[in-house]
């Protein structure tokens, strides 16, 4: 009975152990892509699922691709063009902004934290 | 045995605390809207409270209804289409008004707020942009210059007809004021207040400095050249890649020239500026940016509490004398001068 403790200890050891390493090395795993539209959360999907999300309101589309924890606007319909020049997301806290289409896209929870607070532009 | 079933306890312990709080980011309450025509990020850090967040934006929407160029019924769209008559002006656009007219003194004309029709006949960052036609810009030019604004008994005002006010150079550094001023007044003593790039740190972060990043001007949003630490400070950077219009190759940004009306012909492709408020590094950050290098500079060090980052066009990155050691560059593409 004593030995079978001390094998089902160990188990529990190293479950324990594989868990803990796994949060250490995978904390973006808990990161959220929260996408927003005139200022309202209408999605929140996770960061480490690879997806294509098409938003459309009347005649606005925007097209967000999450995929290997990054995430970027890869196509909008709109006038300016510059969601779709932002740099990828793979940072909480930072923001891909359509303002003609008043669509966000910010990454939130863990994961990556960012070295900058804002950045002036 | 006992030892073994502390020590798998702790192990599952630890695991189980991976949470968000963990770790040293400090959670916050954010917002993301749209006012003044711009995406407005708001950050509580310490009064996570909601109420403080719909007040401040309550009072951006307010500021933008009383000193929009576009939106009937708003102050400057009456006082521009008032054919001379006198206009009555809330004491926040009246304020405003006030503080562009100083900004054209101090900065030897090159910040206009009288060059509506021009800015207007060139749309830039808008559907309707395009170039307007030599005979549209000479008359535009007539109707520029602050002489034209008439200050009257109270609060009313009088343009010279033809004459038509924009303060988009400067309205946003008021709100990000007034922004700051909500904070303090319901006890936020920790906030980012970010107006479109138009950056303010409330306070601290919990004693730290807030760290701000200085977007690069031939690069995307979101990507930095370099960064800076601040505390209670604003910071405001006026480029010619905010908003531009293409023709041909050629790149028509949108800070105009009041003695040309075209584009303003800088070295520059972008200025920060850095002090405590925001309507001041606003209205600097037009008026250095149009000035150029050699005379921003000399601008900027004969000021007390005037700080800048001068990037120019041929990647040289010049930073004021108060910044050494405060500024660091992150992006090697870019040469720091000391």
């Amino acid at each position: 009975m004593r030995k079978m403790d001390g094998v089902v200890a160990i188990i529990f050891l190293l479950m324990a152990a594989a868990l803990f390493g796994y949060n250490l090395t995978h904390r973006e795993a808990g990161s959220l892509v929260e996408i927003a539209k005139d200022g309202q959360v209408v999605q929140v999907e996770r960061l480490s699922v690879d997806q294509t999300i098409r938003l459309e309101y009347d005649d606005q589309t925007n097209l967000i691709e999450i995929e290997d924890g990054v995430v970027s606007m890869i196509d909008a319909n709109c006038r300016d063009q510059l969601c779709v020049h932002t740099a990828p997301l793979k940072t909480v806290g930072r923001a891909i902004v359509c303002l003609p289409h008043r669509v966000s896209v910010v990454i939130k929870g863990e994961g990556d934290q960012p070295e900058m607070d804002a950045i002036s532009e | 045995m006992k030892k073994l079933v502390l020590l798998v306890g702790l192990l599952l312990f630890l695991s189980a605390c991976q949470s968000p709080e963990d770790q040293n980011s400090q959670p916050y309450l954010e917002k993301i809207d749209y006012a003044l025509g711009t995406v407005v990020r708001i950050k509580l850090y310490d009064n996570q409270d909601p109420a403080v967040m719909d007040r401040i934006m309550a009072r951006l929407h307010e500021i933008e209804e009383r000193m929009s160029y576009t939106l009937e019924g708003s102050d400057i769209y009456r006082l521009n289409h008032a054919d001379g008559e006198p206009v009555e002006l809330h004491p926040d656009t009246l304020t405003v008004l006030k503080e562009a007219i100083r900004f054209n003194e101090i900065s030897g004309g090159t910040f206009d707020p009288t060059l509506g029709v021009l800015i207007d006949a060139w749309a830039i960052g808008s559907d309707r942009a395009r170039i307007p036609s030599q005979a549209e810009i000479d008359q535009g030019l007539t109707t520029i210059g602050v002489d034209k604004v008439h200050f009257l008994d109270g609060n009313q005002v009088r343009l010279e007809p033809g004459t038509e006010i924009d303060l988009g150079a400067i309205a946003k550094g008021f709100a990000a004021d007034e922004v700051a001023r909500i904070c303090h007044e319901h006890g936020v003593e920790s906030a980012i207040i970010d107006l479109g790039g138009n950056v303010l740190v409330v306070g601290s972060k919990s004693g730290a400095d807030f760290v701000v990043g200085i977007r690069d001007p031939f690069a995307g949003t979101n990507t930095p050249l370099g960064t800076l630490g601040v505390q209670s400070q604003t910071i405001v950077t006026s480029g010619d890649y905010e908003r531009f219009l293409e023709v041909d190759g050629r790149r028509y940004h949108h800070i105009l020239d009041y003695q040309t009306g075209y584009p303003v012909e800088s070295d520059l492709a972008s200025v920060s500026i850095i002090t405590d408020r925001s309507i001041e590094a606003d209205g600097y950050s037009t008026s250095v940016y149009a000035m150029g290098l050699q005379k921003g500079k000399d601008f900027i060090e004969s000021k007390e509490n005037l700080e800048a980052i001068f990037v120019t066009k041929d990647k040289h990155v010049i930073i004021s004398n108060g910044l050494k050691n405060i500024f660091k560059l992150t992006d090697t593409s870019f040469t720091l001068v000391e």
